[in-house]
């Protein structure tokens, strides 16, 4: 139940896009096409899984033992940027068809503040390390449903007579506004659920 | 401070010798070509070539699965480059241009309903299919226009897409994105070898028109002064306008919209006009000649479906060669029509014209005598193309006594009958196949049967019924050992040398069997249309020769034989000389993708003369304005004289160009149910 909970929360209540507003620059970017969207929200599970995974355990048993708390910014930043870049050679050698869904994504999220965000959050919160892994995979899902339902909108806006001025990334921001009150609505689900328990 | 440092200094170098590591260990090897070639691509994605993206195509290229002219969108230059980089040579892809026949906008067509939604062709199409009455008009919000990827859709002042030529990269997405499924893209080839498609706007006297000749385009080219391009235009369709312009019984005429109003529009005289005008300028107007290619095809007959079956191959870049049994080209239009209606200088000019396309003539030549079949496929000829036409049976032309036989085996049944019986020595193969279900028939069936012939079988296409009811005792000829199969058609015909071994017939299931057979005697007048070529890899015998499934053949209509008993779904006949024409050019479109290696496959969206096409029998708001008549030669001293009437003078002299203009200008410039009204 408590898992039920965190992914509740982290994918409806807490929505890194909507409710943290981290990682904005993707949600704008790549939400004009769905097949584009798609591919980029599977690669940001696909890599903040992992990240969350090597930041955790070098907070753990690296910056923690050595005491240099306040290095995590500049070290997880590094240490994503390496990452990414390793899982890229790995897939396009070992696991072609995957590196063909998700290769020129990857870039994209090297230094994407999602990332570093929900691997943040993961030693803020002090998850341990199944709640750590449940959390980042339910955090990154809330940020693909998110560009999903997103493009979805867009795409109508294609074929809408939009005001001259609004055009372009201007609706975009207003919609992603409305998406964000609209998901307000959420708030309380979890109270709620712990008061099921 | 020392901590911090040495941390730092190690995790970035861990991470690079990770890093460096992980290149080595995973490294993958990429063509360096591909980035270059992708670099030469226009890099629009436009998906034309087939591939998903540049970078897909550059794929392919460097694989070898595609040729260096894959990029369609980039064309000519594009492959040059792309050759040089590759180190192969460029073939030349015809360009084919995006093209809407739609001409009238939702102002002047008749519409069902005012639309003001979302203003794209996609949403308006949702509702029942546009604003527009015609089911293929264009809605004109410029869909195509905003999804061209190379600017080369504009859209015009009366809201409906222009295609810019030059820029046109025939990427094929405007294609894809109307949603009314109206843009195609053509060119020159698939004009001249094509029928009219079911998408395009067409009207009454382009469907009459046997050859599909776009009239209203040359009437309109006329009415605004461009006599060449308008000859162009003719041409795609009829290569000798100067000789239809003249004899042409001008079905066309019949079907004119204009007639609901006063009289039809004097298409044909305004085919003579700018054939005329062609003819006097001296200049010879080609609407289109492809690079030459070292194709040889024989054409057998130098009529007019030889004629124009020639012309169209050399357009396409074939070489075409000419036989022909009489001393000079032309058949009956030469022969037969007297110089009253055509002009020997006329039909000499045509023929020229025919020659200089790039045909050569041989004439004098009869085949069956002077050469065969297998000695022209022998020569180096791709194909050997009966355009034998409208001179019914070999008697006519060689006179009693002297038939030849043309194909190995095959008689003519009235040939059969009235020389080759009477020969004396004259033996029938054993294996006999008669196609036909007449009383003559069956008298030559048994003629065989004293000739040599063991088995006999007479092929009928329809049902024994038929037959029966027409007086013939069927029964009773199989007693006498002949046999029957009903609901037959020959769709083949294949040899050896100069010997007939096989017949492809297609059974009343639609199943095709193969059958031997050593002699053929066909109860039609004419052996026409045949197209003779090598068979393809799996026949071994050195000579073997078969027929080609000629234009007509269509898997939809069994009728559809090889003597060709129908065409387009009506009897086929060489009654006009724009028959014969539209049936040399016809026999074009299975030649080239013969040559070409291609598949041949019936066109898609043809129309056929028995489909219900969208028509209005009303019209409203058009003045009346009669027809303009053509001056005539004849003055009173020519009617005494009837030498001079019938033999050394035309008697029609053609417009003037004023009366040409205005007779243009009394043209509806109909689409499929739209018509130009007069101004109020």
């Amino acid at each position: 139940m408590e898992y039920v909970v965190l992914v509740i929360t982290a994918i409806l209540i807490k929505n890194i896009l909507l409710a943290e507003y981290l990682g904005n620059c993707p949600f704008i970017g790549t939400s004009k096409k769905m097949s584009t969207a798609i591919g980029m929200g599977m690669a940001v599970i696909f890599t903040i899984a992992l990240a969350g995974a090597l930041t955790w355990a070098i907070q753990k048993y690296a910056l923690n033992p050595l005491n240099l708390g306040y290095l995590q910014t500049i070290v997880f930043i590094l240490v994503i940027a390496a990452l990414v870049q390793l899982v890229e050679f790995f897939l396009k050698k070992s696991v072609p068809p995957l590196y063909k869904a998700l290769g020129i994504f990857l870039p994209l999220i090297t230094t994407n503040c999602a990332v570093l965000g929900i691997a943040v959050l993961n030693i803020r919160r002090d998850y341990n390390f199944l709640e750590m892994l449940v959390f980042s995979i339910a955090g990154s899902t809330g940020f693909s449903l998110a560009l999903i339902l997103m493009t979805g909108i867009r795409e109508r806006y294609e074929i809408t007579d939009i005001p001259r001025p609004l055009q372009g990334t201007a609706i975009s921001l207003i919609t992603a506004g409305l998406m964000a009150m609209a998901f307000l609505g959420f708030s309380g689900v979890d109270t709620a659920l712990k008061a099921l328990q | 401070m020392l901590t911090t440092t040495l941390f730092l200094l190690g995790l970035g170098f861990g991470s690079a010798v990770m890093l460096a590591i992980a290149s080595k260990v995973f490294y993958v090897w990429e063509d360096p070509k591909v980035a270059v070639v992708e670099e030469t691509l226009l890099g629009a994605n436009c998906g034309g070539c087939g591939y998903p993206g540049c970078s897909a195509a550059a794929a392919a290229l460097v694989a070898g699965k595609a040729g260096a002219n894959v990029c369609v969108a980039g064309g000519y230059e594009v492959a040059l480059k792309i050759a040089a980089i590759m180190g192969q040579e460029v073939e030349l892809k015809e360009p084919e241009i995006a093209y809407s026949s739609c001409r009238y906008n939702l102002v002047e067509a008749d519409t069902r309903f005012i639309y003001s939604g979302v203003h794209d062709c996609r949403a308006a199409a949702l509702y029942g299919g546009g604003p527009k009455e015609c089911p293929i008009g264009c809605i004109g919000m410029g869909t195509c226009y905003r999804a061209c990827p190379f600017g080369a859709i504009s859209m015009s002042d009366y809201g409906l897409p222009v295609f810019d030529r030059k820029k046109c990269r025939s990427c094929g997405i405007c294609v894809e994105v109307c949603p009314k499924d109206i843009i195609y893209l053509s060119s020159t080839t698939t004009r001249m070898t094509g029928d009219f498609r079911t998408d395009e706007c067409t009207t009454p006297c382009q469907r009459a028109c046997p050859s599909g000749i776009n009239i209203p385009a040359y009437i309109r080219q006329i009415s605004m002064g461009n006599y060449e391009e308008a000859i162009r235009i003719i041409k795609e369709r009829c290569p000798l306008p100067l000789i239809v312009g003249r004899i042409c019984p001008a079905p066309c005429e019949m079907d004119c919209r204009r007639t609901l109003v006063d009289q039809s529009v004097g298409i044909n005289s305004l085919k003579r006009f700018v054939a005329d005008y062609e003819m006097e300028s001296g200049k010879r107007i080609y609407p289109f000649r492809a690079p030459e290619n070292d194709k040889r095809v024989a054409v057998i007959g130098g009529g007019a479906q030889g004629l124009s079956a020639a012309y169209y191959l050399a357009c396409l870049g074939h070489k075409p060669t000419i036989f022909e049994s009489a001393g000079r080209l032309g058949g009956i239009l030469r022969y037969v029509i007297p110089e009253s209606r055509l002009p020997e200088k006329v039909v000499d000019w045509e023929i020229e014209g025919v020659l200089a396309a790039g045909a050569e003539a041989k004439t004098g030549k009869t085949i069956g005598k002077d050469f065969t079949i297998n000695s022209l496929l022998r020569d180096g000829y791709g194909a050997v193309a009966f355009a034998t036409g409208g001179i019914d049976s070999r008697q006519i032309m060689h006179g009693r006594g002297d038939v030849v036989q043309s194909i190995p085996g095959i008689y003519t049944l009235i040939d059969f009958l009235t020389v080759f019986s009477r020969q004396e020595n004259f033996r029938t193969g054993g294996t006999v196949y008669i196609f036909g279900g007449g009383n003559s028939t069956l008298e030559a069936a048994r003629i065989c049967s004293g000739k040599g012939g063991k088995k006999i079988t007479i092929i009928y296409p329809f049902k024994k019924q038929d037959m029966v009811s027409r007086g013939i005792k069927v029964d009773a000829a199989g007693r006498e050992g002949i046999q029957f199969l009903f609901e037959t058609v020959i769709c083949g015909i294949s040899g050896t040398g100069e010997e007939l071994t096989g017949l492809s017939l297609i059974k009343e299931d639609c199943s095709v069997e193969e059958v031997a057979a050593d002699t053929l005697i066909a109860a039609t007048g004419r052996i026409s249309d045949l197209i003779f070529v090598r068979p393809g890899n799996e026949d071994s015998r050195p000579d073997a020769w078969t027929t080609l499934a000629s234009y007509a053949m269509n898997p939809d209509n069994r009728y559809d034989d090889i003597f060709n008993l129908n065409e387009n779904g009506v009897f086929n006949d060489n009654l006009a000389v724009i028959r014969s024409i539209a049936k040399g050019r016809r026999m074009v479109r299975a030649l080239h993708l013969f040559l070409n290696g291609k598949e041949l496959e019936p066109q898609i969206n043809q129309i056929k003369k028995w489909m219900k096409i969208l028509n209005t029998k009303n019209i409203r708001g058009v003045n009346t304005n009669k027809r303009n008549i053509m001056q005539s030669n004849l003055t009173a001293a020519s009617y005494c004289d009837p030498d001079v009437l019938f033999n050394s003078m035309e008697i029609g002299s053609g417009f003037s160009e004023g009366a040409a203009t205005q007779e243009a200008g009394r043209c509806l410039d109909c689409g499929l149910v739209c018509y130009k009204k007069s101004a109020s």
